[in-house]
């Protein structure tokens, strides 16, 4: 949700009737959320993040993806997404432990938080009244291999 | 197991906000050695950039990209804003002092950056002002040859037909002072700035027309054009077509209105009287003669790539051919002045209409004046910011502890100062827009207000918060981060460390050096201005009411004389061209006497009747006074002296021609100024020549001064209904020549003020720290028996020391420049050890009571107080 509104202050000074208008104009654009709805690709993070809990991290999460949709996913962009979705407060983290693969670095675990529980919920609803609403006939037949 | 690029690592590392660079790496370095072990090295290391390279995203670098992603420098910023906030708050009476001191300097600066802004503006926004000259005259016989910007009359035409680079020539005149008055309807009002201006003025310099233009409104006789307020004021805004009469002389019809002329011209017309009009009446003299009316000046404009200098040489041959051989050789010259020039040159613009000269040299004075008391403040600030600084030295060191950088401290304290000069600047701005109509009235300057609000001046004050932090900010700063941290919590360290003492010490000598200087110029600069007014001319000046006559004829004196010597309130009436000291109408003549028969001898010809010494008591010191109707002349003892004689009474009875006539010199009066006291006294002559008379002048009881006034005025009315009865005294007149200096040593004294201000305030802050430091030193003092004398010495020692050094090194400073200032009077006080004993008393007292207050608060203090509390 964007908000944005001008302020103006105005005052003026008045001299030898003249008018010396002081005007203080404000832009201010509120970024509350950027948005609230779930991307494509969010929503699979977040599920796999779901699959994976607790020990979802951008490595697993990505090499996960990797595995299922069969292409090659960074962990940066995984990393993105879930930053992404901290924000929207769907995901929360927490520092884990490190180990010997990482150099010694610790990773970042992150879980579901109730919001993003609710957000799959939702997700999963309209898809699954979408499913049930399809004709029977309606779906060109295709050979799932 | 091999590790991936080491150089991807290293640049992710300078890339990476480093809060993220732990996970980032590890999450890198743990894909790639899964990626190893399934697709082998190289397929992994080609992979591991793409990964590297998918991170080059914003949100990943963005600072506030989440919660835990926040930068450390954002932070820190936030901490700083914080302590510096907290750090003001708890020394209200420095930040009080600091922003005060800072704002009246940074306003001071504004004030005189907006004066000397208006000043270089003069004429500057005539679109081919870089074309406009003006014609200058020069009398040949004074040597040096004197120079002014009145022309002869005839002088235009000749310009136009004998030069081809002359594109247009422009005339402008200002109308005599008693004729400048106007019966409107049935009011006659008195317009002073009212001037005869021929059409082509309005084509070489801009102006713009609100009705009329230039060909159609001013090229025929009896035609006037007015400014936009002058007819709103006289006319109700309907002014076009309407009839006016001035002076009793010319039928005049509004033809014409222009827009308010800026403020920054020394043209400022507000009524233009067709040119036409004053060809055609008699005192327009159409030949081209040494004779030129002084307030006749002459433009003109070049055409593109001329050179004036050539124009210049051109002169001598144009004078030969049209006036003759000997005026060429003997009596004029002339010069073009470029118009960039005129408001500037005191030599060439002698007869400026506005009496507005104003010299580079003093412009840039003033500059330097704004520009020193803006350091003061500065010096104020980091004076008190130093002092302070001991008490700041644990933060910087648990800083430091903590791992600030030096750099970051520095920019620590930089904004600190940066924030501090922003609020005095902004509160500075809002100042000077309420102060600036106060400030027009009291210096008499005649600002345009809208400057303040100027691009120019907008970035000046952006330039002048940036340099302002930056020097007072950078030192403290600098001192401040220099701290060592173990040297700070080993031992209790005082801000008085030696190098910071002697800067401070020799920072408050400086400042009060300028402020000493500015003390003495200000004591300089009005004591000659009350030289001015309390010196005798030679006259009485002070109960003397002059009108200006409309017309002179033997029987409206003797009306005036007959009714008035009824009154017992009016002691004496006289007749004369003009008051003995007056700035118009002063009139030089060539005379000779056998003394050096070949020799032309300049006079200043004074036409009066023979009342007119009682009248103003002038006395005589030789001879006999003037009867009614006299031929013979009086002369003053300038006279006597340039014909060679040393005692007045050898002079009765000499001859001497003048204007073709030879006169006999009958008596002689006692010397009297009769220019002002930039200029000596020059040879007199006093005739009796009553076609030229044109004032009136009244010896009148200063006690009963509303009476007699009133008396002259029925008179006045009776005599001549037509005309605007223009009366004031003497005195009056002769103070508008001392202007410039009224101005300047008011300026001084504002400046002056504000700038020992300022300075005081810092020693207040300085004083107040040191005392407050050393309470417990003077509590155990007391306890040890010091007397409170002996405490007040101890704080004002160190103080009256710094003081004194100020004003050695301000003396000769101050005698230099005040000795140059006063040498450009011919009449002046001289620089007595009287103005520096003032000065310095004035100095070490008002440092005195600074110091002096908080020291004896301190000294009187109970020592309990101060010991018990730890």
């Amino acid at each position: 949700m964007l908000l944005r509104g001008t302020f103006s202050f105005g005052t003026y000074l008045l001299y030898e009737n003249r008018r010396y208008t002081i005007n203080l104009i404000l832009n201010i654009d509120i970024f509350l959320m950027r948005r609230s709805d779930l991307g494509e690709f969010e929503e699979v993070v977040l599920l796999t993040v779901a699959v994976l809990s607790p020990e979802a991290y951008s490595v697993a999460v990505a090499e996960e993806l990797e595995e299922q949709l069969g292409r090659m996913i960074t962990t940066g962009a995984v990393h993105a997404a879930l930053q992404r979705l901290e924000k929207k407060g769907f995901l929360t983290s927490k520092m884990g432990e490190a180990t010997q693969e990482r150099g010694g670095r610790r990773k970042r675990l992150f879980s579901i938080t109730v919001a993003g529980s609710r957000m799959v919920h939702e997700v999963r609803e309209v898809r699954n009244r979408l499913w049930g609403r399809i004709g029977p006939d309606t779906l060109p037949e295709f050979n799932m291999g | 197991m091999n590790k991936p690029p080491q150089w991807i690592d290293k640049l992710l590392e300078y890339l990476c906000p480093s809060d993220l660079l732990e996970e980032v790496m590890g999450d890198l370095h743990e894909r790639y050695s899964l990626r190893a072990k399934r697709v082998g090295e190289n397929k992994a290391k080609k992979q591991y950039l793409r990964e590297v390279l998918a991170y080059m995203r914003p949100i990943i670098f963005s600072k506030t990209s989440s919660e835990y992603n926040k930068s450390i420098f954002s932070n820190m910023l936030k901490n700083y804003f914080l302590i510096a906030f907290r750090n003001l708050a708890k020394h209200k009476a420095f930040t009080y002092i600091n922003i005060a001191g800072l704002t009246l300097g940074i306003t001071c600066a504004l004030f005189i950056l907006l004066i000397v802004k208006f000043e270089l503006s003069f004429d500057t926004y005539h679109t081919k002002a870089d074309r406009i000259y003006r014609v200058i005259t020069g009398s040949r016989p004074d040597d040096p040859i004197s120079y002014h910007a009145g022309t002869p009359h005839g002088l235009a035409p000749i310009l136009k037909e004998e030069f081809p680079e002359v594109e247009k020539v422009a005339v402008i005149k200002r109308i005599n002072s008693q004729k400048r008055q106007f019966k409107i309807e049935n009011d006659i009002v008195k317009l002073s700035n009212s001037y005869f201006v021929s059409p082509e003025f309005f084509e070489v310099f801009d102006y713009e027309w609100i009705n009329g233009n230039p060909e159609k409104s001013l090229s025929e006789q009896g035609q006037m054009v007015i400014t936009e307020s002058i007819a709103k004021t006289y006319f109700d805004g309907d002014a076009l077509g309407k009839r006016v009469r001035m002076n009793n002389e010319y039928d005049l019809v509004v033809s014409g209105i222009i827009k308010d002329l800026p403020k920054n011209t020394d043209n400022p017309f507000e009524v233009a009287v067709s040119h036409a009009t004053y060809a055609a009446s008699d005192d327009y003299d159409k030949e081209y003669s040494p004779s030129h009316s002084s307030g006749y000046h002459t433009y003109v404009l070049l055409e593109e790539n001329a050179d004036y200098k050539i124009l210049d040489a051109k002169f001598p041959a144009m004078i030969e051919k049209y006036a003759g051989k000997e005026v060429a050789e003997k009596f004029l010259a002339h010069v073009l002045q470029p118009m960039s020039d005129v408001h500037f040159n005191e030599i060439w613009s002698n007869g400026n209409f506005k009496n507005q000269i104003t010299s580079k040299k003093s412009i840039w004075t003033i500059a330097l004046i704004g520009l020193f008391i803006l350091l003061i403040a500065c010096i104020n600030f980091i004076n008190l910011t130093t002092a302070q600084a001991g008490k700041r030295a644990k933060e910087v060191g648990v800083r430091k502890v903590m791992g600030s950088s030096r750099k970051q401290l520095i920019f620590q304290f930089m904004g600190e100062s940066f924030t501090l000069t922003l609020v005095a600047t902004i509160l500075s701005v809002v100042l000077a827009s309420i102060l600036l109509p106060y400030l027009k009235t009291l210096l008499e300057i005649n600002l345009d207000e809208q400057l303040l609000f100027s691009n120019d001046v907008i970035l000046a004050l952006v330039i002048q918060c940036v340099v302002v932090s930056v020097l007072a900010g950078f030192y403290p700063a600098m001192v401040l981060s220099g701290y060592k941290p173990v040297s700070i919590f080993k031992a209790n360290q005082s801000s008085n460390n030696f190098g910071a003492l002697w800067l401070r010490k020799g920072l408050v000598v400086f400042q009060f050096t300028i402020t000493q200087v500015l003390i003495i110029a200000t004591i300089v600069v009005v004591s000659q201005q009350n030289y001015f007014r309390t010196t005798s001319l030679g006259f009485n000046k002070q109960a003397v009411l002059i009108v200006d006559l409309p017309e002179y004829d033997e029987s409206k004196a003797d009306f005036i004389r007959n009714k008035l010597s009824q009154y017992p309130q009016i002691e004496g009436v006289s007749f004369s061209l003009n008051a003995p000291s007056a700035a118009s109408n002063k009139w030089f003549n060539l005379f000779w006497h056998e003394s050096d028969p070949d020799k032309g001898r300049q006079v200043e010809m004074k036409p009066v009747d023979d009342k007119y010494l009682e009248v103003y008591d002038i006395p005589l010191l030789a001879g006999a006074p003037l009867r009614d109707g006299d031929s013979s002349i009086l002369v003053n003892e300038a006279f006597v002296k340039e014909i060679g004689f040393t005692n007045p009474e050898e002079a009765i009875g000499e001859m001497v021609t003048c204007g073709g006539k030879n006169i006999f010199i009958k008596g002689v009066v006692k010397d009297f100024h009769t220019l002002s006291l930039h200029e000596k006294i020059y040879p007199v002559m006093l005739v009796d020549l009553k076609h030229q008379f044109q004032l009136a002048s009244f010896k009148i009881d200063l006690k009963n001064a509303g009476e007699a006034i009133s008396a002259i005025e029925d008179q006045w009315q009776a005599l001549f209904p037509e005309y605007y009865m223009n009366y004031r005294f003497v005195d009056d007149d002769i103070e508008t020549w001392y202007d410039q200096e009224r101005r300047t040593s008011r300026f001084l004294t504002l400046f002056a003020g504000i700038a020992i201000f300022i300075g005081c305030l810092g020693l207040y802050g300085l004083i107040s720290f040191i005392t407050g430091q050393r309470t417990k030193e003077v509590g155990i003092r007391k306890v040890l028996g010091a007397s409170a004398q002996h405490i007040i010495y101890l704080f004002s020692k160190e103080f009256a020391l710094l003081i004194a050094l100020a004003f050695i090194i301000a003396v000769p400073i101050a005698y230099y420049f005040m000795n140059n200032w006063l040498n450009t009077f011919t009449y002046k006080i001289d620089m007595s050890w009287w103005i520096f004993a003032i000065a310095a008393i004035s100095g070490v007292l008002i440092a005195g009571f600074t110091i002096g207050f908080k020291s004896i608060k301190t000294a009187l203090a109970n020592p309990i107080d101060s010991l018990r509390n730890e």
